[in-house]
C-alpha cells in the first residue's frame, strides 16, 4: 500500500522552490560581498595621531617618550618653565582649522569639555588667560610652538600630565575621532637638597685626594664637583657657598659620591682649598650647594718615601710606570693558553 | 568545587600513571637490549697521562720584609691573587711526581700617607706587586695513589722575581714628589703545599672528568713559602717575605 503523495499550490515542493533559487541567492549575496568589498576598499585608511617634538632645550633630537618617564627619562624641571617646547601633529584633516589643547582625562568627549562644573579637562590657557590654540593653516602636517609654563603647572612639584589637542569644528564643538592628539608630561620641578659630608673637618693632602658625600637625590644626572681657594679663606668654609659657587666652573662631574682632588702645585704647604657639591637632577634642576670641606695641603710622606729614607739605595734607578693596567691583559692571555692546552690533550685523547 | 577537584585528581593520577608506565618501558627495553653475559663491550677505566698541575689561587696574603709596611698597611690584606702551572715529566715509583713550574700573581696594599710627624693624612699611598717564579717541584703522591690516603705534599724551590710598583714616588732634590716609581726584586723562593685530593667525594665524577677532559684529579690546597726577593742586593727593595696562598688545583 503506498501512500499518497502531497500536494503544493503551484506543484512543486518548497526545497524544490529553494534548489531552484539558489543560484539567484548566490549571485546576489557575492554582489553584496563585491559591492562591500569595494566599499572597504574605498574607505580612506586611518593613520596613527602622533606627536613629536622638533625641538625642546635647543635638541632636536628629543624623545617624547622621555619627556613623559618621571623616573628614567628626563622630565621637565624647573629650568624649563621659562622656555617653548615645539610639536609637530600629523596627519590634521585639512578642514580643521585650529587645535586647541586640554590636559586632564577623557577630553575628546564634548560633554566633558565643556561640563563647567567639572575639573576632569581644563582648557590650557595661554599666559593672558585666552584657550591656547595652533592653527593649522589647512595644513596636513602641523607645527606649534607652546609655552612649557602654560602646559603645566610650574608652581607645584613633581607630576605627570596628559596633553590633548584637538582638531575641533567650530562652532559644533565636535571632534572627529581621528583629530584627538594626546601625550603625556612628567615634570619634576623640585631641586635636589644639598650633598652632606661625613665630616667637617679639613681634609689632608699634598697633592690629591678623595673627597666623599652623601646624597639623598634618587634621580641623580651628575654631581658638579666645586674647588676653589676661595671657598676656605684662612682654613674657615665659606658659610653660604652659593653665590661663589654660581660664579665658578664646576671642577668636575660625576654620577658617583666621590671623586678625586687635585691640589693645585701652586698653593703653598698650609694653604687651604675648598670642595663644594651640588647635585643636578634628571630633570636638570640644580640643586643647593653643599657646605664646603676644607682642604689643607700639608707635606705627606707617602710609602716609598718613607722606605727611601730608610734605604736610598733600594730606590735608584726607578721609573714611573703604571703597573695596574697590564693585570688583566696578562690573565686573559693566560687562561686561554690554559684552555687550549686542555683542549688539544682532549683531541688527543679523542 | 569537590566535583571539579577530584576530578582534576583523577587526571593527575592517570597522567602519572602514564608517565611512570612510559619511563619503566623505557628502562626495560634498555635493560632488555644490554647482554649482561658479554663483558667485552665495556672498556676498563685507564687513567690519563698526568702531567701538568694547575694551580688557582684566587686567596693569598704576603708579608714583605719592609719596615714601613706595617705602618701603611696594616689594614689592608691585599690579597695576593696568583696561579702556578707546573710541568711534571718524571714519575718516581712509589713517591710522585718531579718537574718545574711558573707561577705569576698580583696584589696591591693601600694605605694612608703619614705626615712628617707620622699622622695619618688623607692621601693615599699605595704599593702593587707582580711575583714572578720559576720552580722546580717535587709532588709526593704516594700516599694517594698506594694508601688511598687523599693527601699529596709538594715541596718547591727557584728563583723568584718581584716586580713591585708605588705611588706616590720619593721626593726628588727640588722636593716635588713624582706620581709613582716602580723597580724589580730578585731572590729564591721556598714553598711547601699541602693538597686534599677531592676524588674521593665523587670517585665516577672524577673518572668521567679524566675520560673527557684528561682532567685526572682535583684538589684544594695550602702552600706557605718564604721569598728571599730583594735581599742578594742593596740595590733592590727588600720585597720578599712570608706568605701563604690557598686554592683549587687540577693535575692533568
Amino acid at each position: 500500500m503506498s501512500l499518497p503523495r502531497p500536494r503544493f499550490p503551484g506543484g512543486a515542493s518548497p526545497a524544490a522552490s529553494l534548489i531552484a533559487a539558489k543560484p539567484i541567492a548566490i549571485a546576489a549575496l557575492a554582489g553584496v560581498l563585491v559591492f562591500g568589498l569595494l566599499e572597504f576598499a574605498a574607505l580612506p585608511v586611518a593613520k596613527a595621531q602622533t606627536v613629536t617634538v622638533l625641538n625642546f632645550r635647543g635638541q632636536t633630537d628629543v624623545a617624547l617618550a622621555n619627556l613623559s618617564d618621571l623616573q628614567n627619562g628626563t622630565p621637565i624641571g624647573q629650568s624649563d618653565c621659562g622656555q617653548n617646547i615645539e610639536l609637530r601633529f600629523t596627519p590634521v584633516n585639512n578642514a580643521i582649522t585650529t587645535l586647541r589643547l586640554f590636559w586632564g582625562s577623557n577630553c575628546e568627549d564634548t560633554a566633558v569639555r565643556t561640563d563647567t562644573t567639572s575639573t576632569a579637562c581644563p582648557t590650557i590657557t595661554a599666559s593672558d588667560g585666552s584657550p591656547l590654540t595652533i592653527p593649522t593653516n589647512s595644513q596636513n602636517q602641523v607645527e606649534g610652538t607652546v609655552p612649557i609654563a602654560s602646559l603645566i603647572d610650574c608652581t607645584g612639584s613633581d607630576g605627570a600630565r596628559t596633553i590633548f589637542a584637538l582638531g575641533i569644528n567650530a562652532p559644533g564643538d565636535d571632534v572627529a575621532a581621528d583629530q584627538v592628539f594626546q601625550f603625556d608630561l612628567a615634570f619634576d620641578l623640585s631641586p635636589p637638597a644639598a650633598p652632606t659630608f661625613a665630616s667637617t673637618s679639613p681634609l689632608q693632602a699634598e697633592s690629591q685626594v678623595t673627597v666623599t658625600w652623601q646624597n639623598s637625590e634618587a634621580r641623580v644626572r651628575e654631581h658638579r664637583v666645586y674647588v676653589d681657594e676661595q671657598l676656605c679663606p684662612g682654613g674657615s668654609a665659606v658659610a653660604d657657598p652659593t653665590a661663589l659657587v654660581n660664579g665658578l666652573t664646576p671642577s668636575s662631574t660625576t654620577m658617583g659620591t666621590s671623586t678625586d682632588v687635585s691640589l693645585a702645585s701652586s698653593l703653598a704647604v698650609g694653604g687651604f682649598t675648598g670642595v663644594a657639591v651640588r647635585t643636578i637632577d634628571t630633570a636638570l634642576n640644580e640643586g643647593e650647594v653643599s657646605a664646603v670641606r676644607c682642604i689643607e695641603k700639608v707635606q705627606t710622606v707617602g710609602f716609598l718615601e718613607a722606605v727611601c729614607a730608610d734605604e736610598p739605595s733600594a730606590c735608584s734607578g726607578c721609573a714611573a710606570v703604571s703597573l695596574r693596567s697590564s693585570g688583566p691583559g696578562f690573565g686573559l692571555v693566560l687562561t686561554g693558553c690554559i684552555l687550549g692546552l686542555l683542549a688539544v690533550r682532549r683531541r688527543r685523547r679523542g | 568545587m569537590n566535583t571539579t577537584m577530584s576530578s582534576k585528581s583523577r587526571l593527575t593520577v592517570v597522567v602519572g600513571v602514564a608517565l611512570a608506565s612510559g619511563i619503566s618501558l623505557l628502562a626495560l627495553g634498555t635493560t632488555c637490549r644490554a647482554d649482561t653475559k658479554d663483558w667485552s663491550d665495556i672498556e676498563l677505566y685507564r687513567p690519563s697521562v698526568e702531567q701538568f698541575v694547575l694551580e688557582l689561587r684566587p686567596f693569598g696574603m704576603h708579608f714583605p720584609n719592609i719596615n714601613a709596611f706595617d705602618t701603611y698597611f696594616s689594614g689592608d690584606v691585599g690579597p695576593l691573587l696568583s696561579f702556578e702551572l707546573d710541568y711534571m715529566p718524571v714519575r718516581i715509583p712509589y713517591v710522585g711526581m718531579i718537574g718545574a713550574g711558573i707561577s705569576a700573581g698580583w696584589v696591591n696594599w693601600e694605605g694612608s700617607a703619614r705626615t712628617a710627624g707620622g699622622a695619618q693624612t688623607s692621601e693615599k699611598t699605595s704599593l702593587e706587586m707582580v711575583p714572578l717564579a720559576l720552580l722546580l717541584a717535587l709532588r709526593v703522591d704516594v700516599l694517594a695513589r698506594e694508601a688511598k690516603v687523599p693527601i699529596v705534599l709538594t715541596g718547591k724551590v727557584g728563583p723568584d722575581l718581584f716586580y713591585w710598583g708605588s705611588s706616590p714616588g720619593p721626593r726628588d732634590a727640588s722636593g716635588a714628589v713624582s706620581s709613582g716609581e716602580d723597580g724589580w726584586s730578585l731572590g729564591v723562593r721556598f714553598a711547601g703545599k699541602a693538597s686534599l685530593e677531592l676524588d674521593f667525594l665523587a670517585p665516577r665524577d672524577a673518572r668521567r672528568l679524566d675520560d673527557e677532559w684528561g682532567i685526572n684529579h682535583t684538589e684544594l690546597f695550602f702552600e706557605g713559602y718564604y721569598s728571599l726577593a730583594g735581599q742578594f742586593s742593596r740595590r733592590q727593595l727588600d720585597v720578599g717575605g712570608f706568605g701563604f696562598t690557598t686554592g683549587l688545583g687540577f693535575t692533568f
